[in-house]
């Protein structure tokens, strides 16, 4: 009798892991990737961890965060490549992504951020043409991501680093920037998310700026 | 059951359970097909989460928890994904893997014989959108701007595109994809117009010279192919101001739709009390214009676009009568203008899509020319389909059909005429990758127009051939039929379409700070129109035996890289042409072909100002003119025009709002060219045809309002 019952167990088991293990490594894995991506600050690094997020996005189709991910990672890079003629290729691949993440969620501020930095990501190519058609795109799905969540830091943090970065003839600058960045940093206090593998990053750059911005006031004082 | 009994059932199950979840480690080398390894490819297990990223030496490995059959796939940005069949048995194994760049990575080789293409979005273009407005000299118009690239020769005393020896009327302006009847504001004899159309509403231009696509017809020579902005949600005003000129507009846009006005006054009386023109305006230019413009988006994919512009304009000038010198000839022009243009596009599935359009324009001319009233009324309705089908990575197929509607009521004088063409034309194109390097596009085109009640049928080839990482070189042969004009039309109906053959040949060097394109081509005229005449200047006949060639070398270099913050492009055209048509009674070089046409266009970005200064110089060899005195007909050639103008734009906000103050000196050095020479019927009297102004001085205000940003 003990040993069907234990038979059955180990049945179970078996079948129960093979059944779950996908859906409780998902968890899993993308906390682990997502804890790795906290820490990357190189190209090479953010590659690899694009690869990793696209590899779980591809077996979960029905999980924008994997797409959202491997996304943010191409933004990423497309920001750090020095070489112009390179961005629209890494852009591309990141808007392919962020069009399926929308696909499974339609409404979700982070996505339209993130569509939002895409967009800012092709300025660079030639910012003498795209800088007034990709600037007003940026900003106005940065707009939309704050009417979706009013609470997102990043939606303001990357609002304050476009001002911040944009001269202050065409109505940028630190100063400008300021108040941005103070809502930003207020809501990255607030900012709880209710997982830890949903979209956390930006203090660390939100300090950045503003250390850089305080400098900037500095100068001008002197 | 015994606890022995069961002992094999166990053992069986720990076995299986164990298996299971054993590992397979697998690695390997991922190459291209060049041997070269490839570092950052994402090798994995479809559908699991097993996977690594190749390192610099272009190594792999992982291990896996998925046993049996498997899929390894291989990817990486600008290369075709591949997938590997594997055996996955807890044993390690080893899969090196070739993987091939993406047909749309190697596939650079582009249709590009005859055509220079401005885009924003698309690589390898010659020029962006921003090119035509920051040009020296185009001062913002279109024309202007296109008038600098070769294969044009520049004409001071008309409006237009004469290209490769072709006549104004032989270039035709296609908005998303239908041509446009009136392109130009109506003016006045001897001071060119400027074009309807602003370069902001495009955002991509494709200027032909030769040889285009078998989408297009009725133009022997040209086509200059505007595609008009797609949807953005962005929500802007913009002001314009200028001591000639005001202007205004608003652009609100949602999430899907987006609608736009704008509108503007203009009235020359102040630049022309400031510059005395020389010519006497009894009335100076004035005129009105306002657009509406609305977008929605359909789906994921689907568009519309519809725009309406009107515009009125009115002109009064008084010209020297060369055949009685006590008198003076009037002339005035009231001119307004209708232009709708609506258009869907959509896709019908994975590999169909769709374009359907129409449009629709009317211009009213009402002249006085020395008390003899000239009324015109134009009329033209089209509407366009057009299917695309992707037949695979290889083949790309498009065809489609036009129908246009033409009305014309004309009355000079007393004699009045009308004039009602139904055209219908359709077309069939393929694009073929023979090759990675070598690609081809044949096509033929029909057309039927029932005021000659004749048939035509125009084969159109290209081929292009990529002969180094960034060269190509590149044929094309066409013809090309165009309805003869209106004014002959009045006279005779049974006339023939005039025919162009182009023959081209490009050769093509471009990265993405240099260009170099070289083209030779040979252009066959035939049955042109011609109208012999009595000695008395009475038109005898009006027929198809007209015919004539034109053959030349156009050079493009760009260059963004040699000079610091310095963009300039040197064009030079050269061209050998002759015809016999209209009235010439012998075989000519037209008074619209120069033989050498040398254009330099240079920019310069001052960022410390945040201002971009622009010069263009150009030099257009003698053109011909007729002198009654000269027995060789088309004789007489003018001195050899040199132009050169200065633009600049300085970028600045005013209140947070994005603004660029304008400025244009045309002709700083005041050279005193003569475009053309007229003569007095008797030949004792003649008039040099000149610019209107020596020297002019031009300045604009713009700003754009951007809200919630």
């Amino acid at each position: 009798m003990f040993m069907k019952k234990f038979l059955l167990l180990l049945l179970s088991i078996a079948i129960a892991s093979s059944v779950f293990s996908q859906s409780a490594s998902f968890t899993a894995t993308m906390q682990k990737y997502v804890a790795q991506l906290d820490t990357a600050t190189n190209a090479a690094t953010i590659q690899d961890m694009a690869n990793k997020f696209e590899r779980v996005a591809l077996a979960e189709s029905k999980e924008w965060l994997p797409n959202y991910y491997a996304a943010l990672c191409y933004v990423w890079i497309s920001f750090m490549q020095k070489d112009v003629t390179k961005i629209d290729a890494l852009v591309d691949k990141a808007d392919a992504l962020i069009e399926t993440a929308m696909k499974i969620n339609s409404n979700e501020s982070e996505i339209f951020l993130l569509k939002g930095m895409s967009a800012a990501a092709r300025i660079m190519v030639d910012p003498m043409s795209r800088g007034m058609q990709y600037g007003t795109l940026a900003g106005s799905y940065y707009d939309k991501a704050i009417g979706l969540n009013a609470d997102n830091p990043r939606a303001y943090l990357l609002k304050a680093q476009s001002t911040a970065y944009t001269p202050e003839q065409f109505g940028g600058g630190p100063l400008k920037a300021e108040p941005m960045l103070i809502t930003a940093l207020e809501k990255f206090e607030k900012d709880q998310p209710s997982t830890s593998i949903l979209p956390h990053w930006g203090k660390d750059q939100a300090d950045k700026l503003a250390a850089w911005i305080a400098d900037m006031k500095k100068d001008v004082t002197d | 059951m015994s606890i022995l009994q069961s002992i094999p059932v166990l053992f069986f199950l720990f076995i299986s359970f164990f298996n299971s979840s054993a590992q397979t480690n697998i690695s390997g080398t991922i190459t291209d097909d060049q041997g070269v390894v490839v570092a950052f490819a994402n090798v994995y297990i479809k559908d699991s989460y097993d996977g690594a990223s190749s390192n610099a030496e272009g190594k792999y490995s992982f291990s896996t928890d998925v046993s049996g059959d498997a899929l390894l796939l291989v990817s990486f940005l600008g290369y075709e994904t591949k997938e590997t069949p594997v055996k996955l048995e807890s044993k390690p194994i080893t899969v090196d893997v070739v993987i091939a760049p993406s047909s749309t990575t190697i596939r650079t080789v582009t249709i590009n014989a005859g055509s220079f293409e401005a885009s924003d979005e698309k690589k390898g273009v010659i020029l962006r959108p921003l090119d035509i407005v920051t040009t020296a000299g185009a001062n913002g118009d279109i024309y202007g701007a296109i008038n600098t690239l070769p294969g044009t020769t520049q004409v001071g005393e008309d409006e237009g595109l004469f290209v490769r020896g072709g006549a104004a009327y032989e270039t035709k302006t296609i908005v998303d994809g239908m041509v446009v009847d009136k392109p130009y504001f109506s003016g006045v004899p001897d001071v060119p117009s400027r074009g309807r159309f602003s370069p902001f509403n495009f955002k991509g231009t494709v200027f032909s010279t030769g040889g285009y696509s078998a989408e297009y017809g009725q133009a022997l020579s040209s086509a200059l192919i505007l595609n008009t902005q797609d949807f953005t949600p962005a929500t802007a005003s913009s002001l314009s101001l200028m001591p000639l000129a005001v202007g205004g507009g608003h652009l609100q846009s949602w999430e899907k739709t987006s609608v736009g006005f704008f509108a503007n006054y203009t009235n020359l009386w102040l630049f022309d009390w400031i510059f005395g023109p020389r010519i006497e305006w009894t009335k100076p230019y004035e005129g009105f214009g306002g657009s509406l413009y609305g977008r929605q988006k359909f789906g994921e994919y689907g568009l519309l676009k519809a725009q309406t512009d009107y515009s009125y304009s009115n002109v009064a000038v008084n010209y020297p009568d060369l055949n009685d010198s006590t008198q003076t000839q009037k002339f005035s022009m009231n001119n307004s203008n209708i232009y709708v243009n609506t258009s869907y596009k959509d896709v019908l599935s994975e590999k169909w899509s769709f374009f359907t359009g129409i449009s629709y324009s009317q211009s009213v001319d009402d002249m006085d020319v020395s008390d003899i009233v000239i009324k015109q009324n134009d009329q033209l309705l089209q509407t366009k389909l057009k299917f695309t089908n992707t037949l695979n990575d290889d083949i790309k197929i498009s065809f489609g059909g036009e129908g246009w509607k033409r009305d014309n009521v004309s009355l000079f004088d007393t004699l009045s005429g009308e004039l009602q063409n139904l055209y219908g034309s359709g077309y069939a194109e393929t694009d073929i990758y023979i090759t990675d390097n070598l690609v081809t596009r044949v096509g033929g085109r029909f057309e039927y127009a029932s005021v000659i009640d004749k048939f035509n049928l125009a084969p159109r080839v290209s081929l292009a051939y990529k002969t180094g990482k960034i060269s190509q070189a590149s044929i094309a042969y066409g013809q090309f039929f165009q309805t003869p004009e209106n004014e002959f039309l009045f006279r005779e109906e049974s006339l023939d379409y005039e025919k162009a053959t182009h023959y081209i040949v490009n050769y093509q060097v471009m990265n993405d700070e240099q260009t170099l394109r070289v083209e030779g081509y040979w252009k066959d005229y035939d049955q042109l129109i011609t109208t012999p005449e009595d000695s008395f200047g009475n038109i005898l006949s009006v027929n198809n035996t007209g015919y004539g060639y034109s053959r030349g070398l156009d050079i493009f270099w760009r260059d963004k890289k040699t000079f610091k913050n310095t963009d300039y492009w040197i064009s030079y055209s050269y061209l050998d042409t002759k015809r016999l048509y209209r009235d010439y009674p012998t075989e000519a070089t037209p008074p619209f072909a120069a033989a050498h046409n040398l254009s330099l266009v240079a920019k310069y970005w001052i960022a410390k100002i945040r201002t971009s200064v622009s010069a263009t110089y150009s030099v257009t060899s003698g053109r011909t003119y007729y002198n009654p005195n000269n027995e060789t007909f088309l004789g007489d050639k003018t001195p050899t025009i040199h132009q050169f103008n200065l633009s600049g734009s300085y970028i600045f906000q005013i209140k947070g709002n994005f603004s660029v103050l304008f400025f244009s000196v045309s002709n700083p050095l005041g050279i005193d060219n003569v475009y053309t020479v007229r003569y007095s019927d008797d030949g004792t009297r003649k008039e040099e045809v000149k610019s209107q102004f020596l020297r002019t001085i031009f300045v604009g205000l713009f700003i754009s309002f951007n809200y919630g940003n």
